[in-house]
C-alpha cells in the first residue's frame, strides 16, 4: 500500500474491528463484525491468523480471559490494538483516501 | 441450562491433523458459537477451514521440511513403481528379473486364480499408496497430516501441467475428458495417501 502503511485489506479489516470493539474482542466477537459488515461468511481459523500475524508484528497484543462452560472448559483470547497498530491504521486511511479523491466513478 | 455439545470427534480431527498449533480458543469460540444455536454442519465447515488454514500456516512456517516431505513423497512412489511390475510377475507364477538374470518359480507358488488377479494387483496398489502416505506423515510426525496434503497438491499440479502438455502436443480435442479421468485417478489416490497419513500420526491427547 502506498503512503507508508504495509497493512493488506484483511489486516486493516481486523484492526479496523479492534478498534470498534475495544475491550470486547475476541475471536466471535471479531468474526460477527466482519460477517454484519461485509455480509459474507467468515472462518474463524482465518481471523485468528490475521491477528496472530498481526501480534507478530506489534499491532495487536492479546490476553486470556477466565474458561467457561459454554466454550467447553476453555479461555476467551481477548485483543486489543497497540499505539503501533493505531498508527498503521491512519496511514492506510491516508493512503486510501488519496487513491479514492476525486473518482468521477464513486461519485 | 443444557449445553449443545458439539461433534467431538471435529476437534479431536483438528488437533491430530494439524498439531502444531493450539486450538483450544478457536475451539472453545466454536463451542461458543454452537451453543448460540450454529447447526452441526456450520461447526464441522468451521473445522475442515481451521484443517485447511492450520496447514497453510505450518507449510509457510516450514518450508525445507514441506520440500522434504515432497522428496520422500517422490521417492516413495517411485520405489512403488518400480516394485509393482516385479510383484505382477511374481504373482502370475513366471518369476522375475534381477539384474539380467531370470529367476523362474516353482510350480506351487504360481497364482491359481487368474480371474482375481487384477483384484490382488489393485490391493497392492491401494496399500502402497496408503504406505506412501504413511511414510511421510511418520517421518515429519510433528506436523500431522501437513505434509501428505502438500506432497498431494504438489503431485496434483504436476500432473495437472503434464496433462496439459500432452494434450496440446497431440492437439487433443478431449482436453476435459482427459482432465475429468485424470481427476478421478488423482482424487482416489489422494484419499489413500491422506488415510495412510491419518495412520501414521500421533492421537491427539484428551484434555
Amino acid at each position: 500500500m502506498a503512503g507508508g502503511s504495509s497493512l493488506g485489506t484483511t489486516d486493516l479489516t481486523i484492526l479496523l474491528v479492534l478498534m470498534r470493539l475495544g475491550d470486547e474482542a475476541y475471536g466471535v466477537t471479531i468474526a460477527r463484525e466482519i460477517e454484519e459488515t461485509t455480509r459474507r461468511p467468515v472462518a474463524l481459523a482465518s481471523v485468528y491468523a490475521t491477528l496472530d500475524r498481526l501480534v507478530e508484528r506489534g499491532f495487536a497484543v492479546s490476553e486470556l480471559g477466565e474458561p467457561t462452560a459454554e466454550r467447553g472448559g476453555r479461555a476467551k483470547k481477548y485483543f486489543r490494538i497497540t499505539g503501533r497498530g493505531v498508527r498503521e491504521v491512519r496511514a492506510a486511511k491516508q493512503s486510501l483516501v488519496k487513491l479514492w479523491k476525486d473518482l468521477p466513478q464513486l461519485g | 441450562m443444557t449445553l449443545r455439545q458439539p461433534p467431538p470427534f471435529a476437534g479431536r480431527l483438528l488437533k491430530r491433523l494439524v498439531p502444531t498449533q493450539d486450538h483450544d480458543v478457536l475451539l472453545g469460540d466454536l463451542s461458543e458459537e454452537y451453543q448460540r444455536g450454529r447447526s452441526t454442519a456450520w461447526y464441522l465447515l468451521q473445522i475442515l477451514a481451521a484443517i485447511i488454514v492450520g496447514s497453510w500456516r505450518d507449510v509457510r512456517t516450514h518450508r525445507i521440511t514441506a520440500a522434504r516431505a515432497v522428496i520422500t513423497g517422490i521417492l516413495a512412489q517411485m520405489l512403488l513403481l518400480s516394485a509393482f511390475s516385479p510383484l505382477q510377475n511374481v504373482l502370475t507364477g513366471a518369476g522375475f528379473m534381477w539384474g539380467n538374470k531370470w529367476f523362474g518359480l516353482p510350480w506351487y507358488w504360481h497364482w491359481p486364480y487368474d480371474s482375481s488377479l487384477g483384484i490382488v494387483m489393485q490391493a497392492i496398489w491401494i496399500a502402497g499408496e496408503v504406505m506412501v502416505g504413511w511414510l511421510i506423515v511418520r517421518l515429519h510426525r510433528g506436523h500431522g497430516v501437513t505434509m501428505v496434503l502438500v506432497y498431494c497438491c504438489v503431485i496434483g499440479a504436476l500432473r495437472a501441467v503434464g496433462l496439459l502438455q500432452i494434450a496440446r502436443a497431440t492437439g487433443s480435442p478431449h482436453l476435459l475428458t482427459l482432465l475429468y479421468w485424470s481427476a478421478n485417478g488423482q482424487i482416489r489416490e489422494w484419499l489413500l495417501m491422506i488415510a495412510g497419513g491419518y495412520l501414521a500420526s500421533r492421537p491427539a491427547k484428551t484434555t
